[in-house]
This record gives C-alpha cells, structure tokens and sequence, in this order.
C-alpha cells in the first residue's frame, strides 16, 4: 500500500472549507484512504502544533471564543489523528533538516517521510517540498488519484524482482505501535527479562490457550530447552520427521538423544502418524513433529499413539504454524510441550531472532524458565544445566507491536493462499479472472505446478509456505527468477540424507521425504501480497514451459 | 481476597508479600479512571488493494459538525498567508 503524508496546507483546506465542496470531499476521501484500503494516510509529527497554532488563530481573529476555539481544534485533531497515522521526526534527523534549503519544518516532513518503507507521496498545495536525495513525490490532491491507481509495473519500465517475504509493509502499518514499544524500552533499559517479556508471555499464552508461555532466544532454543526440561539424553530417541529445518533434529543429537526418523505424509509433508507406532522402541523418550508449511500435524492422532505407550512426551514443532489450529485448538497448545520461532519470515516474527515454549505442565515449565536462565531457580543457585536462552526484551516489545494485527495478518495469509489455488486452476482451466466466481475450489491445477492439497478439514493453516510440487525444479526456478520472482525449497535434502546425520537412518527408508525433496518448491508468500504480483508469479509460472 | 497494588509500565507490584498456589490466575483490576487515555484501537486494516478514490461525506459532515458554528465556506489562501498566520500565532503564544 502507498503511502501519503499531508501537508499542512491541505489539511487546513478542508478544516477551513477554503477550497469548493468538490476539492473538500476529495481531500476527505484522501484522508479517509486507510479506511477504504486506497492508501495509508501520515501526518508528521511537526505539522500538529502548526495545524493547531494555525486553526485556532484563524478562529480567533474571527471572533470565536479563545477557550471554545482551543476545545474545538483540539477535537479536530483527535478526528484526524483517528485516520491519519502520526509520523515521527527523530532527533537524528535534525542535522540534515537544519542544513536543507527549504525551511526547518518542511524538511522535517521530508525527513520523517522518507523514513516510510515503499512508494511515498507528500500531499500538498504547495509545491515546494526539497526533496532530493529521496524517492519522495509530491502531488496536489486532485494529482493524487491517478498516481495511486498506477501499478507498480506501470511506475517501473522494468519489473521490480518481488520480495519472497515482504515485513517492510508490515513495518509501516505498525510503524506508530513499533516506535512506541521500541522507545518504552530505551526508555526503562531493562533489557534483559524486561515487563515487555512477561507482558507477551502473558498474550500469548492466552492466544495459544497453555497455561504457560515461556519466551526465548530463538526457536532452536525452544526445542533444545524441552527437551532439556523432558531430561532427553545420551541413549534416548526420540521419533521426529527428516523432512524438516535443521534445528529440529541438531538438538536431539547435541544432546546425545539419537533421532528416529518416521516417514512423512505425501499431501501434507508433515510426519505420518500411521507409521510412527512401527518405530517405537523401549528407548523412546518423546515425539517431535513438526507442523511444517503452516499446517499442524496430525497431533491427535499422535497424542493418542503416546498415550497408548506410556504417555510419552509430544513436542510439536510450530515454528511455522504458530497461529494455525487443529480441531479449534491453536498450534503450540495441542501437545505436552509446543515451540515457535519469531525468525523475522515467520508468520510472527521480530527483528532478530527469538522463539517461545507452551506448555499446561507447571513442572515443566518451571524447568524450561530454569534452564532458559543458566539452571537458575533463584539468583546464583544453578539447580540442573542450562543454557543462556532468554528472548530479549527489545525482541518481545517488537512482537507486541505485531500481535493486534496478527489475526488479520493470518486471515490475509489464507486468502493469498486461496488465490494462488484458484489462479493456478484458472491456468490450468482457461479460466478468465471474470470467471473466477464460478470456480469450484476442487479444480486440478496446473500440470506445471501441482500445489499440496488445501489443509484437512480439521486445522487450518497459516502458509508460512505456499508450496508446490514441480517437476525440473531447479530450471523452473532459474526462469522464474530471470523474471524478479523470488522461489524457495524447504528442503532440499532430507535430514537422513545429510552428511552430519546420515549415520543415523538409512538413507532410503523415508521415500515420500525423499521423493518431496525433489519436488517442492515454495511461492512468495506474505500477508501483503497484492492480487496483482500473485497474478504475476502464476503467469510466469505458467509461462515458463518447464 | 482485595489487595493493593501498583501497577508500573506492564508489571504489577503488590504492596505486600504473596504466596500464590498457582503461577497463572485470572483477576479483576479496578484501575482509575482519570490513569486510562482510552481503549485502544486495532490498527487500521487495508481492506482492498485497489480500491478508489471516493467522496468521503462523512468526514466532511464530522469535521463540520466538531466546529458547529464556527464552520462556514472561507476564501482560499497561499502558503505564504498561512506562514504568515503562523508567525503571528507564534509570536502572541509566545508574548513577542
């Protein structure tokens, strides 16, 4: 979404009717923008006391009651600020403002506005903005229309290669929410374990539904402190998947624990649970699927084979699906223990690296606080080994600032996904966008790109991946990316088949992962992806004759 | 059972010392009203990609509606009128 930051000529033209009733309902409708998703309407932070300075002067000198006058404004400014976000000048940004040509506060606006990610106008009647050395435009508001309505393609002669995930759209609708979190911290400086941290624990445990939420530093942490808190060690195994990150598996074997790999499901690619009873033996100390693409395993088919064997510990990999469900239960709360990621690409992710644990269990997680902190149950009193694991406060408050726009971020995810499913049938049908509304969901898709069937009727995803099953991978791959678009594999090669881990399973006794690993490759998947780029994707993909 | 606390930037202090039986517990706060600003709002969501320009009567109607008697059609100015307003502004806020 483009950006608009309003001077303050315009605002005042409307406040003050100066400009006809056609000119006022188009700044209305401009300012209104967000609302109506053509824009994301900005007002610097040093336009407000000039806007207010301003009105009330004009008021004044025309008779109005000062104090009436000053309540007046003050509503005004509360009305705009409910559709226009606040733009923040820093301090850093003083220097350069000082040394501009223009005056002090329009460098100010300039200043704060090329901070915005993504194509920025400055709305104005008064076409004096300096800004060069930007990629700022400026426009009137009767100019603005016919800018928005450009298509990226448009504006650029050569297609801009797309982003495989874009968290810089993101950034501007939370920007407001981020700063604020951000400077609440530099403001009270605790770093470490700050009120920030217990504060998204608390969230996300409600959002998951666990009793406990145990934030750290990454989400190998949080597979590696479970299994520490599950005491999993040298002559252990634990059932997981080979078609999976690294992390998953690298932990169980940093502990001595030995991994047994089960087979995964061909139309989800997660672990299949028919297979897992096969594999257990009196070794068995836990199961770890991993809810991979976004899509939980089947928890409660696995749930129910470790009840069957000694109510065995189950650890669910969510570090793709945090915010997905299985039977109306969210991913991370369907087993003995959960872990998530906050890696910036996941669907929640901060600005660095960070994870959590979920569990009901207070034993458990009483021991995953311990080790997170060095085995510490109180200060200086090591009670079992542990780790330095803890998510940094800076990181929590980022999340914060994510969380409100998190259900709207998975509902969107969803309906990139669907798009995709029913671009790729169009394809693959003839079928033209006019069309689309007659489409039956269930149509083939494309022979080029065969994507994994829609989730079970039981869970839901959050496509951390839109994936698909190619044929010729790496030259589909090549083609698309001589044409900006970004693909990715997960995973290329099965974890049995890897140099550090191939000594611990057969290499050919998990075929459905090997066969996958030929074939998957994933599509640029985001909550912002317009209908216009994923239009894109699947007519090169088409295209590409692969 | 009722106790004090003080709530500080996310973390709640209670003003004596507590036992609790279990880690995690719903409560009720009574929080004064004049430490709340307002309830906050969800982020405003895009809801169309492509969505056009349209006439917006309802912020006119409430733009006019926050000035009741002070709305009324002005003539248009330049931005070097509005600067000039603003020095004057200025300079009576600040008693020059």
């Amino acid at each position: 979404m483009k950006n608009l930051v309003f001077d303050i000529n315009v605002i005042l033209d409307l406040w003050l009717e100066r400009q006809p009733e056609d000119q006022l309902r188009l700044i209305a409708s401009l300012i209104d923008g967000q609302r109506s998703g053509l824009a994301r309407g900005w007002i610097a932070s040093p336009s407000l006391h000039v806007l207010e300075y301003l009105a009330r002067a004009q008021f004044k000198r025309e008779g109005a009651d000062p104090e009436e006058a000053k309540d007046r404004v003050k509503r005004l400014l509360a009305n705009l600020l409910q559709r226009l976000n606040p733009l923040s000048s820093f301090g850093f940004h003083q220097d350069a403002a000082l040394l501009a040509q223009t005056d002090l506060e329009d460098a100010q606006i300039v200043a704060a506005a090329a901070e915005l990610q993504g194509p920025t106008a400055i709305v104005t009647n008064d076409k004096r903005f300096d800004t060069t050395g930007t990629a700022l435009v400026q426009f009137r508001p009767a100019e603005v229309s016919a800018w928005l309505k450009q298509l990226p393609a448009e504006q650029l002669p050569n297609e801009q290669p797309l982003a495989f995930v874009d968290i810089k759209t993101q950034q501007n609708a939370i920007r407001p929410a981020l700063e604020q979190q951000i400077h609440r911290v530099l403001h009270h400086g605790q770093y470490i374990l700050g009120p920030e941290v217990t504060e998204l624990e608390q969230q996300l445990a409600t959002f998951t539904g666990a009793q406990h939420c145990i934030s750290v530093a990454s989400g190998t942490e949080a597979l590696l402190i479970s299994l520490m808190a599950l005491d999993i060690g040298p002559g252990d195994e634990v059932i997981t998947t080979p078609f999976t990150f690294v992390a998953t598996v690298e932990v169980i074997v940093l502990l001595g624990a030995t991994p047994i790999f089960v087979d995964i499901e061909p139309d989800t690619a997660n672990i299949d649970a028919s297979l897992i009873e096969a594999k257990l033996s009196e070794h068995t100390k836990a199961i770890l699927p991993v809810s991979l693409y976004g899509q939980p395993a089947d928890m409660g088919a696995i749930n129910a084979i470790a009840a069957r064997h000694g109510h065995l510990p189950v650890i669910e990999d969510a570090a793709q699906s945090f915010g997905a469900s299985y039977q109306g239960k969210r991913s991370g709360s369907l087993s003995t223990i959960g872990c998530t990621s906050f890696f910036p690409s996941k669907p929640l992710g901060c600005y660095g690296d960070g994870g959590a644990i979920f569990t009901s269990d207070d034993r458990l997680a009483q021991a995953c606080r311990e080790i997170r902190v060095h085995g510490q149950s109180a200060r200086y009193v090591h009670s079992r080994i542990g780790v330095g694991g803890r998510m940094d406060t800076l990181q929590a408050a980022i999340v914060l600032a994510k969380l409100p726009r998190f259900e709207h971020e998975i509902t969107q995810r969803q309906a990139v996904a669907r798009q995709y499913h029913d671009l790729l049938a169009m394809e693959e049908q003839g079928i033209t966008q006019k069309q689309k509304q007659d489409i039956v969901r269930a149509l083939p898709c494309s022979s080029v790109a065969k994507p994994l069937p829609w989730p079970k009727p039981d869970r839901t995803s959050v496509f951390a991946q839109y994936t698909l099953r190619v044929q010729d991978r790496d030259r589909l791959q090549t083609k698309l990316k001589e044409q900006g678009i970004p693909t990715a594999v997960h995973y290329p090669v099965p974890l049995n088949e890897q140099p550090a881990y191939r000594h611990l399973c057969c290499p050919d006794c998990t075929p459905v992962a090997q066969q996958l690993a030929r074939e998957v490759m994933s599509l640029p998947m985001h909550a912002d992806l317009s209908a216009v780029d994923q239009q894109r994707i699947v007519t090169a993909l088409k295209a590409s004759g692969v | 059972m009722q106790v004090e606390a003080l709530y500080d930037h996310g973390q709640l202090t209670f003003n004596r010392p507590i036992r609790f039986a279990t880690a995690r517990f719903p409560v009720i706060l009574e929080i004064p009203d004049q430490a709340v600003l307002a309830e906050p709002q969800p982020p405003a969501q895009p809801a169309a990609a492509d969505a056009a320009v349209t006439d917006s009567p309802d912020l006119l109607a409430e733009i006019r509606h926050i000035l009741g008697p002070l709305s009324k059609r002005r003539p248009s100015v330049n931005s070097a009128e509005d600067k000039t307003a603003l020095t004057q502004a200025l300079a009576e806020k600040h008693g020059l």
